[in-house]
């Protein structure tokens, strides 16, 4: 059933361009990381690019040294807090909605108009990476709605597909989801009780299927050879407190610290989030 | 000058459960409008001053998509300048515009649902949604007429053709609809392909012809603008002798 | 005694009552007749006839085969153009297209002009198989969060479907694209890409040379036009109309060929082509504010002022109930007027919109300079 509330393409699907491998480049099967393991990369952020919204904020990941791999462009909007549609519930405490869409242009693969269920996952975390932030019960019988639009997905665009990259991408995309989030949270001037970010850490198998894996921060899937486990971090850094963890892979079970290892490098690529997300308030403030 | 041949044709009160209806044929065009009101309107289109005027326009066949919101939304706007819509305050009114049939093109396999702007069907859409109002004793501070012309190259000269079948639109350098109300005023001015300035003055003074003839046509004293546009429907004195007609058949018992 | 007045901060009185706010702005100077001021000013500082500046940056997706980002003071969208494949056995009812017709029409295309008889034929036969295969997809979201009236999550409104199918509507009575850029041939081009094929096609092309009896079309691109509103304030069609503009000139396809051995058609990696944009039209639009507020119109007699608010931003458009959009395109030198789009009100007559033409006129050069 065609959507009719827009304008369809041709009847027949269409396919994406398959490209000859004939020409592929040469050094493409060498997969190097372009910086040391505990280094995450540059950050843009930058608040107040919807001035109709009660706060908005963007974010730009900076493109990995790679050619042809974009790095991460979110743009978020806050409104609120506005009072609820009279037909929802009694709330004593604020309502947090959240929406996370990519572009149709954002990946590789063209995306629907509609929500899939990972983007609707992306949702659902980044309301409970909030939801420990915000002080709810300030605003009763309102709501706020929180909307993210993934204008680039973090992917390397030379790469085939489906090399089973998605989940690890879903990953990074949240802890930019988390950050730009919080910013433009702040930007509404939402109380919250401190300032949250996202962090991402990834143990990863570099060399070969024998060697000793690694725990990076900020991991580029295209960058790896493979990916193990990955776990995105919500964290307040004045409280001390993780408001949110996503945990996914396979960890050895003989080495329990690598878990605890994983944790800890994710909080500390969220605490550099943090700077930057700090420094780009205070520059707005002055 | 081509003009077509058909005159306009025109029937109300066709649906009787409606509070008033209108089935309207003209170039190929038939439609049947329905319009409801003042009813109740729903809460969120409710509004503290005026009326709400909704148009729903259905095609022929499917159900409708873009292209039909966009009609919607251009006679919404032009309907809700006409209809007296503060008289009616949190109120609605509601006018749906069905498509029975329309001209077939004969050089191309028409799809069923097509997103591009058909802008031929507009004068026919007025036209019946005006006839429908009127039939429904809707009060309104004018009526309003409309027309579809489209300007064609060939040969090396400029034709302007009144009511263009759909191969002449397809064709056609430019295509403009215009609607007029019947104080003379221009409501509704659309035009696509390329054209100039004075190309769409001329165009400007064909579809005022045809929709705003000053008075009603009598013998002799009927004013010929031109010895081609004489020919030409003059839309304004049709929809008063459509009224007319109506009146006298439901008065006829007197 | 004075009777007790209330005194209320600008945004708070813009907010209560809109129209008197914008009213007593666009009286005030005109009253106070000052020659050193602008004759009259709106809310938002600008005169009546003042657009908002129009910036326009290209190419700043990597995903997307064309890109752009277009701010129109406080109204920025982004337009991604993503080109796929249309095999044509997948079309329905698909009529061949034969090379030499396309040839010569080639040829008089690029001659640079030529005759219009000539290009206006060729604009039509392509325009029937833009429109006919569906080849141009443009859909606007505005669900982005993009102004507060907007809910995210749910299916476009009247608003975003009216913006699409005039975007959709424009693009095919421009002519903008030309369908050649768009077809995918069973042999390599004559002309251009003729060179780049030889190192990628191998002996099987050579093979196969002899025994395919004819060329011809085997695939469409179709170009997916996705505009995201990041940010929303008034005008969003001549906003997303510039981008979708700014957007194909940047857009460059991979030259494609065909397959015989895998029966598909495959891409250069390296290899890309320019798609060939025709003119360029401006969008400019204009509403009328009336003094009386949901005035009565219609009547034939002019009650109260009106204003011509040139590039209305998002306070004025809910306040103003008649607009028209005009298309103009001077690329040629001459102004040639690409589409009128004038409703809701009977302010705007023949004079307004002939003199509508000349500030369309203006508002293309501000636009050309942006675009460059």
């Amino acid at each position: 059933m065609a959507d009719r509330r827009r304008i369809n393409g041709p009847a027949g699907a269409t396919i994406p361009p398959v490209f000859d491998d004939a020409s592929t480049r040469g050094p493409k099967s060498i997969k190097s990381r372009s910086r040391p393991a505990n280094a995450t990369r540059k950050m843009y952020l930058k608040t107040g690019v919807t001035p109709s919204a009660s706060g908005s904020a963007y974010l730009e990941i900076e493109t990995s040294a790679t050619p042809g791999v974009s790095g991460l462009k979110l743009s978020c909007s806050v409104h609120g807090p506005r009072s609820l549609p009279r037909s929802a519930p009694f709330s004593p405490h604020i309502v947090l909605s959240t929406h996370v869409k990519y572009a149709p242009f954002a990946t590789k693969q063209r995306r629907g108009y509609l929500r899939d269920p990972s983007e609707r996952d992306l949702g659902i975390h980044l309301e409970a990476a909030l939801r420990g932030a915000i002080i709810a019960d300030r605003w009763p019988k309102s709501g706020v709605d929180i909307i993210i639009s993934i204008v680039e997905g973090d992917q390397d665009r030379e790469t085939s597909q489906l090399q089973g990259d998605e989940v690890w991408d879903m990953m990074n995309a949240l802890g930019g989801c988390i950050t730009v989030a919080a910013a433009a949270l702040a930007d509404a001037g939402i109380d919250c009780v401190d300032t949250v970010a996202g962090g991402v850490a990834a143990l990863v198998q570099d060399a070969g299927e024998d060697s000793i894996p690694t725990v990076v921060v900020d991991p580029i899937p295209s960058e790896h050879e493979k990916i193990l486990a990955a776990c995105c971090i919500a964290y307040l850094p004045t409280r001390d407190e993780v408001t949110n963890l996503w945990f996914r892979g396979d960890l050895p079970a003989s080495d329990i610290d690598l878990y605890t290892n994983l944790v800890e490098k994710g909080i500390q690529a969220s605490k550099n989030a943090n700077r930057v997300l700090v420094g780009c308030l205070a520059e707005t403030i002055q | 000058m081509t003009v077509t041949t058909t005159a306009p044709q025109a029937a109300l009160g066709v649906l009787p459960r409606s509070d008033g209806s209108a089935k309207y044929s003209h170039a190929g065009y038939t439609l049947t409008a329905s319009v409801n009101g003042p009813i109740e309107a729903q809460r969120r289109d409710e509004h503290a001053y005026e009326a709400h005027v909704e148009v729903i326009v259905r095609p022929a066949a499917g159900v409708g998509g873009t292209r039909e919101r966009h009609l919607e939304s251009l006679l919404q706007s032009s309907l809700a300048q006409l209809i007296l819509v503060k008289n009616f305050p949190r109120s609605l009114i509601q006018i749906v515009l069905q498509v029975e049939d329309s001209p077939e093109n004969d050089y191309v396999n028409t799809k069923l649902v097509q997103a591009s702007l058909n802008l031929a069907i507009m004068p026919a859409l007025v036209q019946t949604a005006i006839l429908a109002l009127l039939s429904a004793g809707v009060p309104m501070r004018a009526t309003a007429t409309a027309t579809a012309v489209a300007v064609v190259h060939q040969d090396g000269a400029k034709k302007t053709v009144v009511d263009p079948s759909p191969r002449e639109v397809e064709t056609a350098r430019s295509v403009h609809v215009l609607a007029f109300t019947s104080h003379n005023g221009l409501l509704l001015a659309e035009s696509e392909g390329d054209f100039t300035v004075g190309e769409w003055d001329d165009v400007y003074e064909t579809a005022k012809g045809i929709c705003c003839r000053a008075g009603p046509a009598k013998e002799g004293t009927a004013m010929v603008l031109d010895d081609e546009e004489a020919s030409a429907t003059d839309m304004r004195q049709f929809l008063r002798s459509t009224m007319e007609s109506k009146v006298a058949a439901d008065l006829h018992w007197k | 005694m004075t009777a007790p007045t209330i005194k209320l901060p600008a945004p708070l009185f813009a907010r209560l009552s809109p129209h008197p706010f914008l009213l007593r702005n666009l009286t005030a100077t005109a009253a106070a007749a000052d020659p050193a001021r602008p004759p009259a000013a709106r809310t938002n500082g600008r005169g009546t006839n003042e657009t908002r500046p129009l910036h326009a940056k290209a190419s700043s997706l990597s995903h997307a085969h064309g890109s752009s980002l277009v701010r129109l003071g406080d109204t920025t969208v982004l337009c991604g153009v993503r080109a796929e494949l249309l095999p044509v056995e997948r079309i329905p009812l698909f009529r061949p297209v034969d090379r030499v017709g396309d040839g010569e029409r080639g040829g008089g295309d690029g001659g640079d002009g030529g005759d219009g008889a000539g290009e206006g034929g060729r604009a039509l036969l392509g325009r029937g198989e833009l429109r006919d295969y569906d080849l141009l997809v443009p859909n606007i979201e505005l669900a982005t969060g993009s102004a507060p009236q907007f809910l995210p999550g749910v299916p476009p409104t009247a608003l975003a479907q009216t913006l699409s199918t005039r975007v959709y509507s424009l693009l095919h009575s421009t002519g903008l694209v030309g369908v050649e850029d768009l077809r995918v041939w069973s042999k390599p081009g004559s002309g251009e890409g003729g060179d780049t094929e030889m190192e990628g096609a191998g002996e099987a092309q050579e093979v196969q040379e002899g025994v395919e009896e004819e060329d011809r079309v085997v695939a469409y691109w179709v170009l997916y036009i996705d505009l995201l509103f990041v940010s929303f304030d008034g005008n969003p069609f001549d906003a997303a109309w510039a981008a979708v503009v700014a957007a194909l000139r940047n857009t460059s396809l991979p030259v494609a060929r065909w397959d015989p051995e895998r029966e598909m058609v495959v891409c250069s990696r390296t290899e890309k082509r320019q798609l060939n944009v025709r003119g360029l039209p401006v969008a400019c639009t204009a509403a009328v504010f009336e003094e009386k507020e949901l005035g009565e119109v219609g009547t034939g007699v002019v009650e109260g002022r009106h204003w011509l608010l040139l590039d209305p931003d998002r306070l004025e458009e809910t306040l103003c109930r008649e607009a028209i959009t005009m298309v103009v395109d001077c690329s040629d030198g001459e102004t040639r007027i690409k589409s009128i789009e004038k409703q809701g009100g009977t302010t705007i007559g023949r004079e307004l919109i002939r003199g509508f033409a000349v500030i369309a006129e203006k508002r293309w050069k501000e636009v050309q300079g942006a675009m460059k």
